[in-house]
């Protein structure tokens, strides 16, 4: 963690929605709210939604017209993308989307951009998705938001209304070197792609740090590492959870989709047969997870802030919404002093996470 | 079935009693006073379009906030949706991310159906667009709708920016609506995209048109069809009686059910509604002209601001709007049924002042209450 923030662990959440078996994808999108409102009363930085197509368990397909659902339910939350995926789209329409985010919440919203497809190959297809150079969509979309094209380009004569002079702040995501040094090269604030990419977190920040140049937007680099967490009261509890979460994800990628499985489930369920390269690949993946009670979490978070990030993003994929809730709560607990002292004697069994849906939904 | 909605809205210089006053969160500073819409089952159904039409110098968030507060009054007054329409780099109307627009608007009412009039189809890939109102369907069960245009909304270089394929020819419309009823509807067998959210969502899809192309596609697949007579009311009949003609029952929908889009302002006497009606005639007036198309306050006459050829044209693109006092709006919706039987008109009434707006909505509903509807509805 650097200096200049003091030490204090900064934290945020990314959010991919994901889907638990026995539920529908509405009630993913409330908990999801919830979990954003959550976000807000407890300190997190930042709440961000992912871009995943074509996989039945994460229900964060479209990030602009969530971030406007969860802005509309939050006062203060900094809300965003992490990311959208600038390849699917056409960035006029990126611009369309979140400078009208920008104009309704202004000073609010974070625009992630990234370069994968958040899906399959036929996904891809079936997204229109471009060949077209990454750097050269990025250029387009800020030429948008600022309306400076150069003489004679043929966009000069379009205007996004919304969008022109009301950017949000645009971060680029990355789960390598290219992207880190693309922001640095431009001077925007990076987040390194760590809960899928945790081999390359150092050097993916050091490439940043190095090749950052000052710009308008950011005079000193900045630059998120996500990890993906699971936080339980026990480290026991923890486990468990995270074993489901992996079997589910290793079915999920061996051909046979669906919302993410309780652990019962998966103890008492049939055995799966699953594809041994898609277990090998999981297994590692869920390697980098930090696991545990909330005070195996914060050492596992501190830890990682040696990284050189100044901002540490939590995604947790799990089944449960109240397990979920509960463990982004305890970490805040944990983690968050000025949270700590507020709301530090909240039983188990947390009264914040209780019975929220059918109120949200009617109120 | 009486229906008592027990709303109206007056001016807040206007002094009201006190004890039938309330103020809506987040309000512009109206004040809505009680008074009852009392409409029935057979009552005739108005809807509302929104274009997010905005005044020189006026932030977009300025004129979407004044959108909320009206998409609230229509809620109470009983309309039975709130489309936003899809336009591109047209200063002056902010209706360009049409899904995020009905995701704030659905968020800030309870009951009222938002959707889009309408989805520039070939602008998006219909993935995109099945994931956007499944995500929006999810969240607001029910009360989601889907129309489907296949205008630009937008000059050449707009479409280019937007990746849209050029030329389009109109062959391709069916085929990506045909696509994008894939990921809204149930999974096929062997399907391997699937829209997460959206497939089996099944989101109520209403092709829009000004044309007889689109009366006719319509008409072929058993879908709802959304008529723009404010933009092309020469149409109308023979797109009206295409579609009845050729229409084939679906699963969806077993006869035609018919929307009329179509300009309404509704004011205290004639005069004062024609005042208020020279806001929009100027701006169609600047359009024909490649004017800036902002909101213009209105004007005692336009006689100066317009030559002969222009006023014709002007006069002719609004031909079907419905201008006047109570009596005379009650006559030319009265006059619109019978012609074309309707099963629902769509209200598109746009103004200088947000207020005369607003009072114009109102005055709608209570019109609209005793007039003789189809009784047929569709989604709700």
């Amino acid at each position: 963690m650097r200096d200049d923030v003091g030490g204090r662990l900064r934290l945020s959440i990314l959010d991919h929605t994901p889907v638990s078996s026995g539920s529908t994808l509405g009630d993913a999108f409330w908990h999801s709210t919830r979990l954003a409102e959550l976000a807000e009363q407890v300190g997190y930085e930042r709440y961000w939604v992912a871009e995943h197509h074509n996989m039945p368990w994460l229900a964060s397909s479209s990030p602009a017209v969530l971030i406007a659902h969860v802005a509309a339910r939050t006062r203060s939350l900094r809300v965003g993308s992490g990311g959208v995926m600038l390849t699917n789209h056409a960035p006029l329409a990126v611009v369309e989307q979140f400078g009208m985010l920008e104009e309704l919440h202004p000073g609010r919203i974070d625009l992630g951009l990234g370069r994968s497809s958040g899906g399959d190959q036929i996904a891809s297809h079936a997204l229109r998705r471009t060949d077209q150079d990454y750097a050269q969509l990025l250029a387009e979309l800020l030429a948008f938001f600022r309306g400076e094209f150069p003489e004679g380009h043929p966009y000069g004569s379009v205007t996004a209304v919304p969008g022109q002079g009301t950017m949000p702040n645009i971060w680029l995501l990355g789960s390598g070197t290219y992207s880190a040094q693309l922001a640095g090269a431009i001077g925007l604030p990076f987040a390194h792609a760590g809960h899928f990419a945790a081999a390359n977190n150092v050097s993916a920040v050091a490439a940043y740090r190095q090749s950052f140049r000052p710009s308008p937007a950011l005079q000193e680099p900045y630059a998120i590492v996500s990890v993906g967490v699971i936080c339980a009261e026990t480290d026991e509890i923890a486990e468990r959870h995270h074993h489901a979460a992996r079997v589910s994800t290793v079915r999920n990628l061996s051909g046979t989709p669906g919302p993410l499985l309780s652990a019962d489930e998966i103890e008492n369920g049939p055995p799966g047969e699953w594809l041994l390269a898609q277990e090998q690949y999981v297994t590692e993946l869920f390697s980098s997870h930090i696991v545990g009670s909330p005070s195996t979490v914060k050492a596992g978070l501190e830890e990682l802030a040696h990284t050189g990030a100044d901002e540490i993003m939590i995604a947790t994929i799990m089944h449960g919404y109240t397990d979920r809730l509960r463990s982004y709560e305890l970490i805040a607990d944990a983690c968050l002093p000025r949270n700590s002292a507020q709301v530090g004697n909240t039983p188990a069994g947390s009264t914040r996470t209780a019975g929220f849906v059918e109120e949200l939904r009617n109120g | 079935m009486i229906q008592e909605i027990q709303v109206g809205i007056v001016d807040t210089r206007v002094p009201v009693d006190a004890g039938t006053e309330m103020v809506a969160p987040h309000s512009l500073g109206l004040t809505c006073k009680t008074t009852a819409v009392q409409a029935t089952a057979q009552s005739l159904v108005v809807s509302v379009l929104d274009l997010i039409a905005t005044r020189a110098g006026e932030p977009t968030g300025s004129a979407i906030a004044k959108s909320v507060e009206l998409a609230r009054y229509a809620e109470q007054l009983g309309y039975r949706r709130y489309w936003v329409a899809e336009h591109h780099s047209i200063q002056g109307l902010a209706c360009s991310a049409t899904p995020v627009l009905i995701g704030h608007i659905a968020a800030a009412t309870k009951t009222i159906r938002v959707g889009s009039g309408g989805v520039m189809l070939p602008n998006h890939a219909p993935l995109v667009v099945a994931e956007q109102f499944g995500t929006l369907e999810a969240i607001y069960p029910g009360r989601i709708d889907l129309g489907l245009g296949r205008a630009p909304g937008g000059d050449v270089q707009t479409m280019r920016a937007l990746r849209r394929s050029l030329p389009q020819d109109d062959d391709d419309f069916p085929a990506l609506v045909e696509e994008l009823r894939t990921y809204l509807g149930p999974e096929r067998p062997g399907q391997v995209v699937k829209a997460v959210p959206g497939q089996n969502s099944n989101v109520p899809i209403t092709l829009l048109g000004s044309s007889g192309f689109s009366a006719q596609l319509a008409a072929a697949l058993g879908l709802p069809f959304a008529f723009a007579a404010h933009i092309a009311p020469e149409s109308l009949y023979a797109a009206a009686e295409l579609y009845r003609e050729r229409f084939r029952p679906s699963k969806v929908l077993p006869k035609p059910y018919l929307l009329v889009a179509v300009q309404v302002i509704a004011a205290g006497t004639d005069a004062a509604a024609r005042r208020l009606f020279t806001t929009p005639q100027q701006r169609l007036l600047r359009a024909i002209r490649g004017e800036p198309v902002k909101l213009l306050p209105p004007v005692d006459s336009m006689e100066h601001l317009w030559h002969d050829a222009e006023r014709a044209a002007v006069e002719n693109r609004m031909r079907a709007a419905i201008v006047g006092s109570d009596a005379t709006v009650q006559g030319g919706l009265e006059r619109l049924v019978s012609d074309t039987q309707p099963d629902e008109v769509i209200v598109v009434t746009e103004t200088y002042e947000h207020f005369d707006r607003i009072d114009s909505y109102r005055r709608v509903a209570h019109i609209a209450a005793k007039i003789l509807g189809t009784g047929d509805t569709y989604a709700g």
